[in-house]
């Protein structure tokens, strides 16, 4: 191989690290999408034993957004493997014991069931805030596109400019709403 | 490729050979199957990463007469990335007027409208 094309070679073949910021995300959907990413068939090389999946680091897990009543209703199963070992644990208790167990569940269950499943979860890191450890920080050389629009707070404006925004209406200053 | 006593002993060996030969013969039909799997996968990839879709570049490929088949397709994905890159622009730019991906349809380029549509 040429010395120009051991480059390309390289560059074709290098592992990317990945950044998901999940905060009000679908966690269900950000699996959907982080998977590929893990398998590596996001890429034209792609061939199952070909080891060609990339890192993903997900930030801000505790902050996802589970659709409708699924946080009251959504149960994870979980057997000890012992007699009366059995437990169904709502969405919104395993979230608080552990903010990235839903996610990490989330992809567990999206990725194919075979022997490299556990391999491709090893290159997921989910942290449940934005403080990510330094040597991981350095790794990280993409983002990944949100699936969710995430709109800014209406307290996050500055106060002149929602002072300023065109009204079709307002109250008169003496009426009280009730 | 036998371990232990599979691959020294004939009474032994000759059932898990036989096997094999069975696995042979079935894969023939799968290796065909697995590998169009794979170049779709490939290709859905491919076309991703251009900002396509694999579906809408069958779909132009077959209403201008492009005939490549996936194999080829994929190869050029991997080994010609600027003919791909061409075969996605033609997708980009043909997908509008067959009327992928947006709510009003097919446009009315190229067909005999008497001035009624």
């Amino acid at each position: 191989m040429s010395v120009a094309k051991r480059v390309q070679q390289w560059a074709t073949f290098g592992r990317m690290w990945y950044l998901y910021d999940a905060k009000w995300q679908n966690p269900l959907d950000s699996a959907d999408k982080i998977k590929h990413y893990l398998a590596g068939s996001h890429k034209p090389i792609y061939h199952p034993l070909s080891d060609c999946g990339d890192h993903v680091v997900v930030i801000n897990s505790h902050d996802i957004a589970l659709p409708g009543d699924e946080w009251e209703k959504r149960v994870y199963f979980h057997h000890t493997g012992y007699a009366g070992g059995a437990t169904w644990t709502l969405a919104w208790e395993l979230h608080k014991t552990d903010s990235t167990m839903i996610l990490r569940k989330a992809v567990y269950n999206k990725l194919d069931g075979n022997l490299l499943r556990r391999g491709r979860m090893a290159r997921l890191h989910i942290f449940p805030d934005d403080k990510i450890p330094d040597k991981i920080l350095e790794n990280v050389s993409a983002q990944l596109r949100q699936l969710r629009l995430v709109p800014r707070r209406l307290d996050h404006y500055p106060q002149e400019v929602v002072h300023n925004f065109p009204k079709l209406f307002d109250w008169p200053e003496e009426h009280v709403i009730r | 490729h036998f371990f232990g006593r599979k691959q020294n002993c004939y009474s032994i060996a000759i059932k898990y050979v036989h096997r094999a030969l069975r696995y042979g013969v079935r894969a023939r039909k799968i290796k065909k199957y697995e590998n169009r799997k794979l170049w779709d996968t490939r290709l859905t990839a491919g076309c991703l990463e251009l900002g396509t879709n694999y579906t809408n570049m069958k779909s132009v490929m077959d209403d201008v007469g492009i005939a490549i088949d996936r194999k080829t397709l994929q190869n050029m994905a991997i080994w010609e990335p600027r003919s791909f890159r061409a075969l996605a622009s033609l997708t980009k730019a043909k997908e509008e007027e067959k009327g992928l991906n947006c709510l009003g349809g097919p446009s009315s380029v190229g067909v005999v409208t008497r001035g009624m549509l």
